[in-house]
């Protein structure tokens, strides 16, 4: 804008008199062209003969090409009282025209209003100045998304024609938000405060300071109108009713709904301004109006706004940006909860993958919730991205609510919400199910009713029936509700049945702005280049008029459904509402309905219910029906059913379905296409072979446009032409399955069976709507929050997955920037990334920093990312898992009662273990362990609840590893937890480790159990940090370490000790260590114990438990380690008394040596037993070492006892080493 | 699977290549004048500049690199030969999947890492590794006699059950193939084993020995 840094600078410091000021090159120009146009001026307007100041007070910059251009439009200012900047000044200049910007320049315009030429144009038409707002270029607001609902509440008679219905988009915005947010004092003005009130409805979704605002920058209207200088009240006459014919609409709609005390009055003010006010409106653009010749009984018809605008009307209702941005208010009221939410809710719905057919609506217009305030005081950026919902609300809002953003959102998803009936449905069917197996044989009302009329059909069709009996051993009903969405929509209006009916977002004709960066065109050819013209009539939208018609493209609300009437004009579901009016123009449009379909839904299900429960929801509208039982108990026809099943749902519903039958699920469907409309179709077996022959092969479920194209690529049209090919040659296409269903399907075969309990195999939670991040936080932000969404349902669906995969959508390079369609994904590219979880999980936080790492990984730039999908699969289920998965580290610490269970990730080992050595502890040591697995409490504050506690527990955290942590987060917890933590990852430096939390039950022993963290030695604890605790905390460690010292020594014993031994079985083998040190200090070798050899194995075989860590200091680290280290593995590397690593071998042996006079035979055929494990683990380097070691140990110790041990090990590992190489080691 | 297995192959072969250059040079099988001293893994590697014999080298791991892919070679040896052509030295490359869960190699980390990548990267961890076997034939002379004068070297490679009856369709280069090698050329009497290093990475596990008569002379 400005192009000169320093001019800019310049002006922004000088005062509003610019041209006074002359310094530099630049403002000498810039002030010498200011006076220019102001000798000009003058003039101009004495050659035009018109002296206006409608444009007082605005100053226009034209940035690039426009029509008219730049010269005219500087001529019109000249006329007209305004002014013409040659350089754009921030401060002076107060309105950009511009036709198209480039997206550099969009970014750069933070606050200033970019208006289209016709502004100009049409206030000068008008004669007055009009509001900039329709003519805004870039719609930065979000929000006022509810047009038509206000209305369509507020209508009780029939809805008029289209326009009309569609016509006052203000009036809406402010119906929406008047319940929540009524306008103090306003309404009672409106009429005579007539300026204010077009403030008001130009920027309904701005507080009254914003209102306030724009009236003072668009210089047109001040403070009533009354102020003398303004031009304004020159042309009073004329622009006080026109802004009034503004603001009227807003008060009639207001009227129904209006909490206000005095919306009568008001009306019937407005009723007179109106009246008042048409003829002049006549006057001044006869033209343009006479199309909307308003009624002063029906205030929603007047138009409120030039000509032009109604063609536009679809901009300002279905676009939620359509108005300026709250952008420069100045503070804006922190957000409420509920607006938050409702920002939330004015992100569009998003089209869900199980849907049918996806039909990506339009942002905000959320028929569905009237009451909702509208928040678009929400500053959203251009094109209203999710960012600013997410970030500056939410972030603004309470802290919760950012985490619940996408639940809420998803909450209030149109398409979420059909998605998930399905599941909901499956549940009902599960339901009736169980409780059908509880009641045993609960009479069916309609099978009864069947079993009463049944006598009456064998006698009409005993044949047919017979036939049928032979032919069919089953017979399976596909029940679809004809055009659901859109028959349930008319259930009501009688008047548009038999009338084309589409159910979209669209409320207006069809139109849209096309908004910049936006290239539709191009969108279009990539997709049809994309599928090679494979769908030309949904593709092929008249782009010539679009082109031909400034900024107006047509409308991409997507078709939901429609009714038959409209199908017969060539109108398909998912077509863009744009095409589809074009090519019925009488098409009428229904809002959605959400209560009422799910109304009729469920009232259809339990009609059918009613006759059976083998039912199988297939969504919302359809269901399969296994009726073999029925059928052969109640011996009806299958037609029989379909008809009583029909009218039954008729009746109960007022919506029409078509039943399919079919002896398999297939060609019950494809029986349900020629069924339709509100029939009935049996596709018998004998037909199914000429039925089938000219199917085309998309018709086949499962057969989409992609495969379909890939068919039609081998030259295969119909299902007859793919019967030709081989199953070999379809599954080498298609893949093994694909090919073989294909092969079947294609023939009529189709083995499925109604099932009506489905397995879910993923679950996932995915936007490709609105999404626009402005920065990697942000992206992170919505990732974590789509996280804890998908942790949501994994909750519901009581599953917990292994795999995440994080998809994603780019915007593929050289893809326009902005979408064609508002909001939506563009031209992208998908990308999507898979990881392995260690565990199974329905953590949120997991998935969350899982997806972000996975977003990192990929590398993806967050400014294009335009859809991101979260699934988890792998799922296996919850049920056994312990419910309380949320617990945190503070939780599990403090012992609170989530610590009762095991933290998620690792509850299943934790309770496994915990089950074990519960169970494997008292047999083999009923006498308590003093100091060992009770060693002093810890670092972590006194449980005090658990002192009751006799339960184990046994507690493992998953502690992220430093890298993953944000300091900041981990700055924020308290003390004793960071340092924890930290002790977690300081331990992890030498095995990386999860912290393991272990309270022990002591059997038999009803005293105070403390949480057991194994201490780190003290020598290692860091002053600093110790300093850093809570007094107590300190006190506690310190008495904790006292307490160690004078608990070691019984723990000891004072004579030589089996290090060995001790450490194969650390804790739990503690006490049968000390039983053997006794039989030791007995001298009673002879005594026959457990083979150590046998205990090895056993010790070492995942199943058994692995004993609680032994908590001593420097044999601790040692003990901690094979604790850790022995997790369940099924082929762990071998480990002698648990040791593993080279080290602790070393340190194992040495000890052993050193510390026993004698070696006891157990003890070295554990060894030979841990050298032939490492021959068979193909270590030699590490028999090696260890035979070396023990070489330099026994050989040198005096006692020949020792070397004669190493001689028997070093005999039986040469032994196993021939058997394995053919070659013994070579001894040096 | 397969990514993993060939790119398993392409490690291995890459490190073999330069061990088998080392060997010989530590070994003394060829002058030292041959050799010029590299970079390698981070680590100094004597290389033969010899073009018959980088050749011959390059050709024969061409040739054993399916064979690790497919998982069919067990071992691949460098012999090396008296002048009468028996083995006095036989240097191991034991090569084996790693154990079923080790994609997380040991337990404790599979504990801790929360995910695995799909994806592993190959280079850091296994070329630290693969230095460590650098590292032990670079100083495994100390640990064996000296080998008699005139000695040559050759290649073997055992195989896993039938491989060898697929060796003829997987020949990589026409002229030079794979042949069943003599009991002269296996045996050994008296051989002494002298373990060298042993690795267990995520993607595979390999161990090198060394084989040594006991007389060499």
């Amino acid at each position: 804008m400005s192009r000169d840094g320093w001019s800019k600078k310049r002006a922004n410091a000088g005062d509003d008199n610019g041209w006074a000021q002359s310094g530099g090159y630049m403002a000498a120009k810039v002030s010498k062209l200011q006076e220019q146009f102001h000798r000009e001026a003058p003039r101009e307007k004495q050659k035009e003969g018109v002296d206006s100041q409608i444009f007082h007070g605005v100053a226009i910059y034209v940035n690039g090409y426009t029509d008219p251009g730049a010269e005219e439009l500087r001529r019109l200012m000249m006329l007209h009282g305004g002014q013409f900047h040659a350089y754009y000044s921030f401060s002076k200049t107060t309105h950009i025209i511009a036709s198209n910007l480039p997206n550099s320049k969009i970014k750069e315009l933070k606050g200033e209003k970019v208006v289209r030429p016709a502004w100009i144009t049409d206030s000068v038409k008008a004669g007055c100045l009009l509001s900039y707002l329709q003519y805004q270029l870039y719609a930065k607001q979000k929000g006022l998304n509810f047009p038509g609902v206000g209305l369509l509440q507020n209508h009780q008679g029939p809805p008029q024609h289209n326009h009309l219905r569609s016509s006052p988009p203000n009036a809406l915005h402010l119906s929406n938000r008047s319940p929540d947010q009524p306008l103090p004092g306003r309404m009672p003005h409106s009429s005579s405060e007539p300026c204010h009130a077009q403030a008001q409805n130009d920027s309904p979704c701005n507080g009254p300071k914003q209102c306030y605002r724009d009236i003072h920058l668009n210089g047109a209207v001040l403070e009533s109108g009354s102020v003398a200088p303004r031009p304004v009240k020159v042309q009073q006459g004329e622009s006080k009713p026109l802004t009034n014919g503004h603001a009227h609409p807003v008060n009639g709609a207001l009227k129904p709904a209006d909490p206000h005390p005095c919306p009568p009055r008001a009306t019937a003010e407005d009723a007179a301004q109106s009246r008042l006010k048409s003829p002049e409106a006549g006057a001044s653009s006869p033209a343009a109006r006479t199309p909307h010749e308003p009624t002063p009984t029906d205030p929603y018809t007047f138009p409120h706004s030039p000509p032009r605008e109604d063609r536009r009307f679809p901009v300002s209702t279905g676009r939620p940006g359509a108005h300026e941005a709250g952008e420069k208010l100045p503070k804006p009221p922190p957000p409420t909860y509920q607006e938050a939410i409702a920002a939330t809710l004015s992100h569009p719905p998003l089209p869900l993958p199980p849907l049918p057919p996806p039909h990506p609506c339009r942002p905000g217009s959320h028929t569905e919730e009237p009451q909702l305030p509208s928040a678009s005081r929400s500053p959203v950026r251009l094109n209203g991205s999710h960012r600013n919902a997410f970030s500056s609300d939410l972030a603004a809002a309470k802290p919760s609510i950012a985490g619940g953003a996408i639940s809420e959102f998803y909450a209030h998803s149109r398409y979420h919400q059909i998605s998930t009936w399905r599941i909901e449905f499956s549940e009902y069917v599960n339901e009736l199910h169980s409780r059908r197996r509880a009641e045993a044989d609960a009479p069916l009302p309609g099978k009864e009713r069947l079993r009463r009329c049944a006598p009456q059909f064998p006698s009409q069709e005993s044949d047919r029936e017979n036939a049928f009996r032979v032919s069919y051993k089953s017979c399976i009903l596909h029940v679809d509700m004809d055009c659901f969405f859109a028959s349930v929509g008319i259930r009501d209006q009688p008047d548009l049945k038999g009338k084309p009916v589409a159910v979209t977002s669209n409320r207006g004709l069809g139109r849209a702005t096309l908004r910049p960066g936006a290239d539709p065109q191009m969108e279009r050819q990539y997709y049809q280049r994309k599928y090679s013209a494979a769908e030309p009539e949904s593709l092929q939208a008249d782009l010539n008029e679009v082109a031909g018609q400034d900024s107006s493209v047509l409308s991409m609300a997507e078709i939901a459904s429609c009714s038959y009437e409209a199908r017969a004009a060539g109108i398909k579901n998912g077509m863009f509402f744009g095409k589809a009016k074009q090519l019925c123009p009488a098409l009428q449009s229904v809002p959605y309905d959400f209560e009422a379909y799910k109304e009729v839904a469920l009232a259809m299900y339990e009609t059918l219910a009613s006759y059976t429960h083998d039912i199988e929801a297939l969504s919302c509208d359809e269901v399969l029906i296994d009726a073999t039982a029925l059928l052969s108990e109640l011996s009806i026809s299958p037609e029989d059913l379909a008809r009583a099943i029909r009218e039954d749902i008729k009746e109960k519903t007022g919506c029409s379905a078509s039943v399919g039958m079919g002896s398999n699920i297939l060609l019950a469907r494809l029986a349900t296409r020629k069924a339709k409309p509100d029939g009935q179709y049996m596709l018998r077996s004998e037909e199914v072979d000429a039925f089938i022959q000219d199917l085309s092969v998309t018709s086949l479920p499962g057969v989409g446009p992609v495969m379909g194209r890939k068919l039609s690529g081998m030259g295969v049209k119909t299902c007859g032409d793919l019967q030709h090919i081989s199953q070999s040659q379809l599954q080498k296409a298609f893949g093994p399955r694909t090919g073989q269903t294909l092969f079947r399907f294609c023939r009529g075969l189709d083995d499925r069976l109604v099932r009506y309990e489905k397995e879910r195999k993923s679950i996932s939670a995915e936007m490709n709507y609105n999404i626009r991040f402005a920065g990697v936080e942000e992206a992170e932000a919505f990732l974590t929050n789509l996280s804890s969404e998908v942790q949501r349902r994994l909750l519901e669906a009581g599953q917990r997955g292994r795999r995440v995969t994080l998809k994603a959508m780019v915007r593929k390079a050289g893809a326009p920037v902005e979408s064609a369609k508002y909001g939506g994904h563009g031209i992208c590219d998908h990308l999507a990334r898979t990881v392995t979880l260690a565990q199974a999980t329905d953590r949120g936080q997991l998935i969350a920093s899982t997806v972000i790492k996975l977003f990192h990984s990929m590398k993806l730039p967050a400014q294009d990312m335009r859809g991101v999908g979260i699934q988890v699969q792998q799922l296996e289920g919850a049920h056994s898992a312990p419910e309380n998965h949320k617990c945190s580290i503070k939780d599990l610490l403090l012992g609170q009662g989530p610590a009762a269970r095991s933290s998620s990730a690792a509850a299943d080992t934790g309770s496994e273990r915990g089950r074990c050595s519960a169970a494997g502890r008292p047999s083999r040591s009923p006498e308590p362990v003093p100091g060992t697995s009770r060693d002093p409490p810890p670092a972590t504050p006194p449980p005090s609840p658990l002192h009751s506690r006799t339960t184990r527990l046994n507690l493992s955290i998953e502690v992220p590893s430093p890298s993953q942590v944000d300091r900041s987060v981990l700055a924020a917890l308290p003390a004793e937890l960071r340092e924890q933590v930290e002790q977690s990852w300081s331990r992890r430096e030498r095995r990386p480790g999860t912290l393991l939390l272990e309270i022990p039950n002591q059997p038999g022993q009803s005293g105070p159990t403390d949480i057991v963290l194994e201490l780190p030695d003290f020598s290692q604890v860091d002053p600093d940090v110790f300093a850093a605790l809570p007094r107590e905390l300190q006190e506690e460690l310190r008495s904790a370490y006292h307490r160690k010292l004078n608990a070691q020594p019984p723990a000891k014993p004072s004579e030589q000790r089996n290090p060995l031994l001790q450490l194969r079985q650390p804790g739990a083998g503690v006490a049968r260590a000390k039983r053997r040190y006794k039989r030791k200090n007995a001298l009673s070798p002879v005594k026959k114990v457990p083979s150590p050899l046998k205990r090895h194995v056993t010790g070492s075989s995942p199943a058994k438990a692995q004993p609680p860590p032994p908590l001593r200091s420097r044999e601790a680290a040692g003990g901690l380690k094979c604790s850790l280290g022995d997790q369940p593995h099924p082929r762990a590397a071998p480990t002698l008394a648990g040791a593993c690593e080279m080290t602790d071998i070393r340190a194992l042996l040495r000890e052993w040596v050193t510390s026993i006079s004698e070696p006891m035979e157990e003890d070295v055929l554990q060894v030979v037993k841990y050298c032939t494990d490492l021959i068979e683990d193909k270590d030699l380097e590490k028999l090696d070492l260890v035979i070396k070691y023990m070489k330099r140990l026994m050989q040198r110790s005096e006692d020949s006892v020792w070397s004669m041990a190493f001689d028997f090990v070093l005999d039986n590992v040469q032994m196993v080493v021939q058997q394995a190489y053919g070659s013994i080691l070579k001894m040096a | 699977m397969e990514n993993k297995q060939r790119m398993v192959a392409d490690i291995l072969c890459e490190f073999l290549e330069v061990a088998i250059h080392l060997i010989l040079y530590v070994r003394e099988v060829y002058p030292s004048g041959i050799f010029q001293k590299k970079r390698k893994y981070n680590v100094p590697v004597q290389m033969s500049c010899h073009p018959e014999l980088n050749q011959y080298i390059q050709d024969t791991l061409h040739c054993v690199k399916p064979l690790i892919e497919k998982n069919d070679a067990e071992k691949v040896a460098v012999v090396i030969m008296d002048k009468e052509h028996h083995p006095v030295e036989r240097f191991v490359f034991e090569i084996s999947q790693p154990p079923p869960l080790s994609i997380s190699p040991p337990p404790a980390e599979h504990q801790v890492g929360i995910f695995v990548f799909e994806i592993s990267q190959p280079p850091p961890a296994e070329h630290q590794l693969l230095r460590a076997f650098i590292l032990k034939i670079s100083v495994c002379d100390a640990v064996l006699n000296n080998n008699p004068p005139g000695c040559s070297f050759t290649v073997l490679v055992h195989t896993r059950e039938a491989a060898t009856r697929n060796m003829e369709k997987v020949q990589v280069i026409k002229d030079f193939p794979w042949i069943v090698a003599d009991e002269q050329e296996v045996y050994m009497p008296e051989p002494r084993l002298i373990p060298l290093k042993t690795m267990t990475s995520d993607i595979v596990k390999m161990q090198l020995y060394v084989e040594e008569r006991a007389q060499k002379t």
